[in-house]
């Protein structure tokens, strides 16, 4: 998609101010339902295309991304746009500073239509934990968009932007992109730069692309992955080209994802996917994960306790918090209260929830029991991730355990949504790329997500195996 | 989970929450607590402990004081409730 606009820009068919006008006009016509958009800043927008199209004007060469419009998960720094992460806390805050992606697409020329909502700090798996409004999912709007990255994967399924850029800790990027019916890929950790993305989980976040082709993830990763100086755990990844031949490529099928609990239209989906893989002379092999049913309990110690520590950060002074001590005399009050009551009054439940439990496991007694446990366990899970692809080339999953669920099914029980990310949460645990792929649709007309994964700093070869899988399941 | 626990726990968070929500958060807690626990079924002798997402070695780097562009911190002191010459104006600690 983007290559095709870009050969319309280049050949004047279209210029970039109508090409961000339409943008615009679409997201007047379908966000009021899908509630994709935070904030929308067309004025900028529009004075950027402009200067886009005097480069067409005057015949220069453009980039592929030049004057082509997207969409930003609200969790990563923009200057000219505030960033709430979804949360009441950051209601007013406008970063001093782009976070390292917005600064490299800018320079590339691409445009920015807005923000796009998602899961307070990206802690959810349908954006009805946002602190202000739960999107809908485009395919069926009684139905979440799936998150944290809902909003970013609906605008792109909806048409609102060609692009979005998600985060993903715990499959924030693919479980959205399952439920909307997009490509979402997580790239290796580290392959992106995490400057200026609201920390939430900081050994596991990583930014990436939500897109409708698997073209379209490799553009936009390739512009965006590399070394930081101002991320240390950032790295470059080497552009290694896909080359082997079908018979020689070993797709791993873990039956540890095919277990009770995995949707019957779902399973049937990527089984009929995998035999038309099969039928292009792929190997498939069937393989064992012996502790992949135990990567989301992992997850849930190692993610809270770094939550807990990276949100102490918000005590009602930085960040311009607005509680209602403005107009009172501040010697009336003392620093303690303005934490306790910012905290408690400013974060949502999940949040606050996530703080306590990562406390909880960090404190003393419960951290060797817990943490230290956790951070064992995740040393074996990439071990036997490592193990397996020596065998294999890459795994194939389904993405999630169920269809795009109903507003309001799970959020009474927080295990019932943590449940979500079961399928996803092993790659970031084990710090691997990971990519969904559309592989097919419900009776309903519901999308069903295929996972694929590959081993650490594999990204452009699994980028590129990936474009062969999207085709053959055309 | 005893009440005087997540009183700990919620004086350790620095957040304030009333009664009932503090109860429906102690159940909570207890059901999480409860399936994390399955990671006890893993033999973890002699593993050594990972420590963040990466195999990388520290980068380090001088420490020295860097002073940011007065643009950026015109953005960071309008944030500010209340300012006072260039500092930031907050209650009084005690």
């Amino acid at each position: 998609m983007i290559s095709e606009l870009h050969q319309k820009l280049i050949n004047k068919e279209i210029t970039a101010t109508q090409l961000v006008s339409d943008y615009f006009k679409i997201i007047d016509e379908k966000d009021n339902r899908i509630q994709a958009f935070l904030t929308l800043d067309k004025e900028r927008a529009l004075k950027e295309a402009e200067q886009v199209d005097e480069k067409i004007a005057k015949n220069e060469t453009i980039g592929i991304l030049e004057g082509i419009p997207y969409a930003v998960k609200d969790n990563i720094l923009t200057k000219e746009i505030k960033t709430t992460a979804g949360s009441k806390i950051l209601e007013n805050y406008i970063a001093p500073y782009d976070a390292a992606v917005i600064e490299k697409l800018k320079r590339k020329g691409a445009i920015i239509l807005g923000k796009t909502n998602l899961d307070e700090f990206a802690m959810g798996s349908s954006t009805e934990n946002s602190g202000y409004f739960t999107t809908k999912n485009p395919n069926d709007l009684e139905r979440v968009p799936g998150g944290s990255s809902g909003g970013s994967a609906a605008a792109v399924k909806a048409q609102m932007a060609v692009f979005a850029l998600g985060s993903d800790t715990g499959g924030s990027i693919r479980q959205p992109a399952a439920f909307c019916g997009v490509v979402g890929f997580k790239p290796t950790y580290g392959a992106v730069s995490r400057f200026g993305l609201i920390a939430m989980a900081s050994s596991l976040d990583v930014i990436g692309p939500l897109t409708i082709t698997v073209e379209d993830a490799k553009i936009v990763f390739e512009a965006i992955a590399g070394r930081d100086k101002n991320d240390s755990t950032s790295i470059e990844i080497k552009k290694e080209e896909f080359k082997k031949n079908p018979k020689e490529t070993i797709i791993g099928v873990p039956k540890e994802f095919f277990v009770k609990g995995l949707d019957k239209e779902i399973e049937e989906t990527i089984n009929n996917a995998i035999q038309k893989i099969k039928a292009n002379k792929f190997q498939i092999k069937e393989i064992s994960l012996p502790l992949s049913p135990y990567s989301l309990a992992c997850y849930y110690i190692i993610m809270p306790a770094e939550v807990s520590a990276n949100l102490a950060r918000y005590d009602g002074i930085r960040y311009s918090p607005r509680l209602d001590f403005q107009n009172q005399n501040l010697d009336s009050l003392n620093l303690r209260d303005l934490y306790f009551k910012t905290r408690g009054e400013k974060f949502g439940r999940e949040v606050r929830r996530r703080i306590v439990l990562g406390t909880y496991v960090l404190s003393r007694g419960y951290y060797e029991a817990f943490y230290k446990k956790a951070q064992k366990v995740r040393r074996l899970i990439i071990k036997e991730w490592e193990k397996t692809f020596k065998k294999v080339d890459f795994v194939l999953t389904p993405t999630t355990p169920t269809l795009p669920f109903l507003i309001g099914e799970k959020t009474k029980d927080p295990i019932s949504m943590y449940l979500s990310d079961i399928f996803t949460v092993s790659a970031n645990i084990a710090g691997l790329p990971a990519i969904n792929l559309v592989s097919g649709f419900s009776k309903n007309d519901l999308p069903v997500g295929l996972q694929i994964i590959s081993s650490r700093g594999n990204d452009f070869s699994l980028l590129e195996f990936s474009e062969i899988i999207e085709s053959i399941l055309k | 989970m005893e009440f005087e626990e997540i009183n700990h726990l919620l004086e350790l968070s620095r957040m304030e929450i009333e009664g009932e929500e503090k109860e429906k958060l102690s159940k909570d807690l207890e059901s999480i607590l409860k399936y994390v626990s399955k990671l006890n079924e893993i033999q973890t002798e002699e593993v050594e402990p990972m420590t963040g997402g990466s195999f990388l070695s520290n980068v380090v780097r001088e420490d020295e004081p860097k002073v940011k562009k007065t643009e950026e911190s015109n953005v960071l002191k309008e944030m500010a409730f209340k300012t006072k010459d260039d500092y930031f104006e907050i209650p009084p600690i005690f």
